[in-house]
């Protein structure tokens, strides 16, 4: 029962954005376009027949604020071009609060996690001390800081807790994740000395073009420039790697990753697939 | 060769590795220390057409700046907001940025506000902050939509908690047909601005990304569906050699450069190591 009514729900949720995106403005109209009232401020063609929104776009008398492919404002009343645009802003309001509920999922199952370890006595437990720690002072330090721009007033509570914020997030957090993608720059001089080896005509093929595009990309690349020859310009060269053989091969990725990303959302739309228990 | 040369090269390979790590500690912090002059780089199109775009801005429109980057990839995307402030400041344009990344404000507010004050734009009607914006579900793609559509609805308020409805600038910034163009900063931007932004909205958009990400976006350049992309400290540097402003870009080039030298050094080495240490396995 509860697994049905997971479906409903998805197949309805992803019925509603399919059918919002994908409907043309004006389909909640008598769909006959007036080739005389071409809507030049949007791409979407505009259709006009006796409906409200005619009535609006023929009376001279009515001011129109604002016209998009989703809607028209007038000093008095807002005509969307397609009845299911009204309610977007609500639904995504409500998928606001999903993620919302979903965002504490994370901290809440990590926390009883790491308290079992604690409580059990298990290896690592200090680990887990310093992860409660710092979730404790942490919650404490961003809920209660001054938000106020400025030096924070060391002799109350909040302004200690602006410094301890500050500390947590600049002086360690910042800090440990600068220093991590810092040293993915040596990994990468490690891994170029180590794995790129001259195998076969592949890697050979490989190691070619990758040089030409990198040193076109340094100001090394410039000075040379100057000097070659127009036909041994690695500018150009750089650049014919990047929009000829580097767009077939992207594009053939994108069409494959596409089409699977299609597969999947179209599986998770109609639940297809799910393990039966 | 002798088997003495083979032994020499061969050591190439078996390098401690702690011996290239201090040789590009020494390589990339030397440019920032020694007063190497900032080099003169050629503007590549992709550059080109971010700074064409950025000229065709109406006075009525504004350039809209995703700013998402946090401090993984401050190295280059910071360089690459400045560039385009800056740039956006000299031709007198208005623009909004906001983030989806909770971490972003912080990082944007450091780098805009000391241009804009410097200039003497005044906040609210040259420019506006919206600061974080929860994509709803946490998806992108509906971020991008809602904001084409209605950014008010999406977002009332402003970084300080301003009503939108009180600030000069956005009184006339309601939807995607007040925006000129948008410009998305971070290590790999959201491709949705593509999907959504270009196709359904008809909205121009500019990538500023990791050098890395170069050869994927490249593609959407080709195709037309990305006006202009800045690559990296490479893409800042073009920038900047265009808008004719100095700034951060081109003094990391140097580094970037050297850096980029030595991995291709590197490569040579390790083959040259590795080969000369193959030919002495089969000679013994």
């Amino acid at each position: 029962m509860k697994k049905n009514i997971t479906r409903v729900i998805a197949f309805v949720a992803g019925l509603y954005f399919l059918l919002e995106f994908m409907l043309p403005a004006g389909i909640a109209f008598n769909k006959t376009p007036n080739p005389q009232a071409p809507d030049t401020q949007t791409s979407a063609k505009v259709y006009i027949v006796k409906n409200e929104k005619a009535e609006i776009l023929e009376n001279p008398d009515v001011n129109v604020v604002e016209k998009s492919a989703f809607k028209i404002t007038t000093d008095d009343k807002t005509v969307f071009l397609n009845p299911f645009t009204p309610s977007f802003g609500n639904v995504s309001t409500f998928l606001l609060v999903l993620a919302a509920m979903a965002l504490y999922l994370g901290p809440i199952n990590l926390t009883r996690s790491e308290l079992n370890q604690i409580l059990r006595r298990r290896q690592g437990r200090m680990e887990s001390v310093v992860y409660m720690v710092a979730l404790i002072i942490g919650i404490v330090a961003t809920a209660s800081r001054d938000t106020v721009v400025g030096p924070p007033d060391y002799t109350s509570f909040q302004g200690v807790m602006t410094v301890t914020y500050n500390a947590i997030f600049y002086g360690v957090n910042l800090a440990f994740y600068i220093t991590s993608m810092g040293l993915v720059s040596f990994y990468l001089v490690s891994a170029a000395h180590r794995a790129f080896l001259l195998n076969n005509l592949e890697s050979g093929v490989m190691m070619v073009s990758a040089s030409i595009v990198m040193i076109g990309l340094t100001p090394v690349g410039d000075v040379l420039n100057r000097m070659l020859p127009d036909w041994l310009q690695l500018g150009i060269m750089s650049q014919w790697i990047l929009t000829c053989p580097n767009t077939a091969v992207q594009k053939a990725v994108v069409f494959g990753a596409c089409g699977g990303a299609f597969v999947a959302a179209m599986r998770n739309w109609l639940s297809l697939g799910q393990r039966e228990e | 060769m002798n088997m003495r040369t083979l032994n020499i090269l061969s050591k190439l390979y078996y390098l401690n590795p702690r011996w290239l790590y201090l040789v590009v500690s020494v390589l990339l912090l030397a440019p920032m220390f020694l007063p190497i002059p900032n080099p003169e780089i050629d503007a590549a199109p992709a550059a080109q057409g971010v700074y064409d775009t950025v000229g065709r801005c109406p006075d009525d429109k504004v350039i809209l700046i995703d700013s998402s980057w946090d401090m993984g990839s401050k190295p280059e995307c910071m360089a690459l907001l400045e560039c385009f402030v800056n740039d956006l400041v000299k031709r007198k344009k208005k623009f909004v940025v906001f983030s989806s990344n909770v971490f972003a404000p912080t990082f944007v507010m450091g780098v805009v506000e000391p241009i804009t004050d410097k200039a003497g734009y005044v906040y609210g009607e040259d420019w506006v902050n919206l600061g974080f914006i929860l994509p709803p579900g946490n998806n992108q793609a509906l971020l991008v939509d809602q904001l084409c559509r209605d950014l008010h609805a999406l977002r009332p308020f402003d970084i300080n908690s301003t009503p939108l409805s009180e600030l000069p600038l956005m009184q006339n910034v309601k939807s995607a047909q007040d925006i000129h163009m948008v410009y998305a900063v971070n290590y790999c931007p959201p491709e949705q601005w593509i999907s959504f932004g270009k196709s359904q909205h008809g909205l121009l958009v500019a990538f500023g990304g990791a050098a890395i990400m170069a050869p994927y976006y490249q593609v959407y350049v080709d195709s037309g569906q990305l006006c202009g992309l800045l690559s990296g400290n490479r893409g800042t540097s073009e920038y900047e050699s265009l808008t004719g402003i100095d700034g951060m870009g081109k003094k990391v080039m140097m580094s970037f450069g050297f850096g980029l030298c030595f991995i291709i050094a590197s490569v040579i080495l390790g083959n040259i190591g590795f080969n000369a240490a193959r030919h002495m396995r089969r000679i013994s």
